[in-house]
């Protein structure tokens, strides 16, 4: 990452953000919003109501052709061949090891194409690899294209999003859509994908429209009553649903048994995939590590890279930390020893100031 | 007390002297710049620091950041308040919001190296 302003990248939005006052930070190559008011207010809007989220970092990638779904399907370990025309499936992309090369949503638009939304700081890698993974499959009936520059995206989130987007998209009927689903829809002259997935535990949709339109849908949404919230607010919410965060929770040397997202692999689905081998032994073994959630008694927040203690040996480290607003005390996910964890319900958290008590607990750390 | 009576450190606490003991808190620029503040680690009534000594931590969600001890002395008292509810030190830093109070062993000497607010404002211009 470059500390030289000037070598950020900007999205289509960042003068609104500019113009709303946020305060803004490198994150991934990117000058973001992190906070626009008060991170907590914002965090609360989300909860209580609509929050909007600028997430135009976020990549975007398409396939296309006859044999895009079969190597999809060899690509991730997720069963893409059961997503129906118009569904989406969060999934990994993994390493021969195993380990996480990105985390990411595919969505299948037809039986011939695909489109996905990776990570900013990954995508360039992903598709790197997604390229040269394609080059080694016989038949190479699939076109993989790097359509991040084309799309904006904004997350709508909130108990009151889909009713919002029933304003400011007429065409849809939102509320009766279905979580993990894609609608292509043209209104108000564009061209948009909704995608009814997120990032924060709540209802609500991520809105593609063109980059070059983008200001006007947020302009729109923010005349809708929708408010804007950074990407402080939007780790806070990840974090109090339990989500992992690629580049924290989940890396290339995490499979997804330890980063907690084993439910992503896909054990009927027919034929091989990248990782299989690797992931089967693992099932088979248990992961060495085993992702908690660790939840303290106060308010202090809990940090990445705190160690975790058990009877005073260290057996792990907090991948994501912080305080949850909703149930007003510290948390974080830990990373830890299967073995030294089995069973123990209070561990002990080291980092700054004096260690506390930490009680394991299985995320999402509120209800929902 | 008016932020403009107060004296200041370059750390940005604020002191105001009350009786034979200093409150401490943190300055208006500080809080803002800390963003919502969710957690204060307090030190223990009794505990000894010498000036330039961390006192305790203050967290926002993002960040956690230190307070140094302005003076030398004996924390005396700490204010309950904040344990429940530390935003109080984002809405009312220089009044409800004090921290600590410090029973000073050096004051007379120490006060010098404390600034006036026209001085922290400076300070704050060229941060």
């Amino acid at each position: 990452m470059s500390s030289d302003a000037t070598a950020l990248q900007r999205t289509p939005l960042h003068d609104s953000h500019v113009r709303l006052g946020a305060r803004m930070v490198p994150f991934g190559g990117w000058d973001m919003p992190v906070v626009y008011d008060s991170q907590i207010a914002e965090h609360e809007a989300v909860r209580a109501a609509c929050g909007i989220f600028d997430v135009s970092h976020m990549g975007q990638v398409r396939f296309r052709g006859a044999g895009a779904g079969e190597f999809l399907s060899w690509l991730v370990p997720g069963n893409i061949a059961r997503l129906a025309d118009g569904g989406s499936l969060y999934t990994t992309l993994c390493n021969e090891e195993g380990g996480v090369i990105d985390d990411l949503i595919v969505s299948r638009l037809s039986g011939e194409e695909y489109f996905a939304v990776v990570n900013a700081a990954t995508r360039e890698k992903d598709i790197a690899w997604m390229r040269a993974k394609a080059a080694t499959r016989a038949g190479g009936a699939v076109t993989i294209e790097d359509e991040s520059e084309r799309w904006a995206m904004i997350a709508v989130q909130g108990p009151e999003a889909l009713g919002i987007l029933d304003n400011l998209v007429p065409e849809g009927g939102w509320s009766g859509t279905k979580p993990f689903s894609i609608h292509s829809v043209r209104s108000a002259g564009s061209d948009l994908l909704v995608s009814r997935t997120g990032y924060t535990g709540e209802d609500g949709v991520e809105l593609l429209c063109p980059a070059a339109g983008a200001a006007t849908w947020w302009e729109k949404l923010l005349k809708l009553g929708a408010k804007p919230c950074g990407l402080a607010a939007r780790d806070s919410l990840r974090l109090e649903m339990g989500y992992c965060l690629y580049g924290q929770d989940l890396d290339e040397t995490i499979s997804p048994f330890e980063g907690g997202i084993g439910w992503t692999v896909s054990w009927k689905k027919p034929g091989d995939y990248i990782g299989r081998g690797a992931l089967e032994r693992q099932r088979a073994e248990g992961p060495p590590r085993t992702r908690i959630g660790l939840k303290l008694e106060s308010r202090k927040p809990l940090r990445h890279g705190d160690r975790v203690l058990s009877d005073g040996t260290d057996i792990g480290v907090v991948t994501s930390g912080g305080y949850s607003p909703t149930a007003n005390v510290g948390i974080g996910l830990a990373l830890v020893d299967t073995d030294q964890a089995e069973g123990k319900s209070v561990l002990e958290v080291a980092g700054r100031g004096k260690p506390v008590a930490a009680q394991v607990v299985k995320p999402p750390f509120i209800s929902k | 007390m008016d932020a403009k009576s107060l004296l200041y450190t370059s750390s940005h606490e604020w002191i105001e002297p009350e009786g034979d003991v200093l409150k401490i808190g943190i300055s208006d620029h500080a809080q803002h710049m800390l963003g919502d503040i969710v957690f204060v680690e307090m030190p223990e009534p009794g505990k000894r620091v010498a000036a330039g000594d961390e006192l305790l931590t203050i967290e926002s969600p993002k960040a956690a950041a230190s307070v140094y001890a302005p003076v030398s002395g004996e924390v005396v008292e700490v204010n309950g308040d904040l344990e429940s509810s530390p935003d109080i030190v984002n809405r009312s830093p220089t009044e409800d919001g004090w921290i600590v109070k410090i029973r000073p062993s050096d004051f007379a000497a120490e006060k010098s190296a404390l600034l006036a607010w026209d001085a922290y404002s400076r300070h704050l211009e060229e941060e």
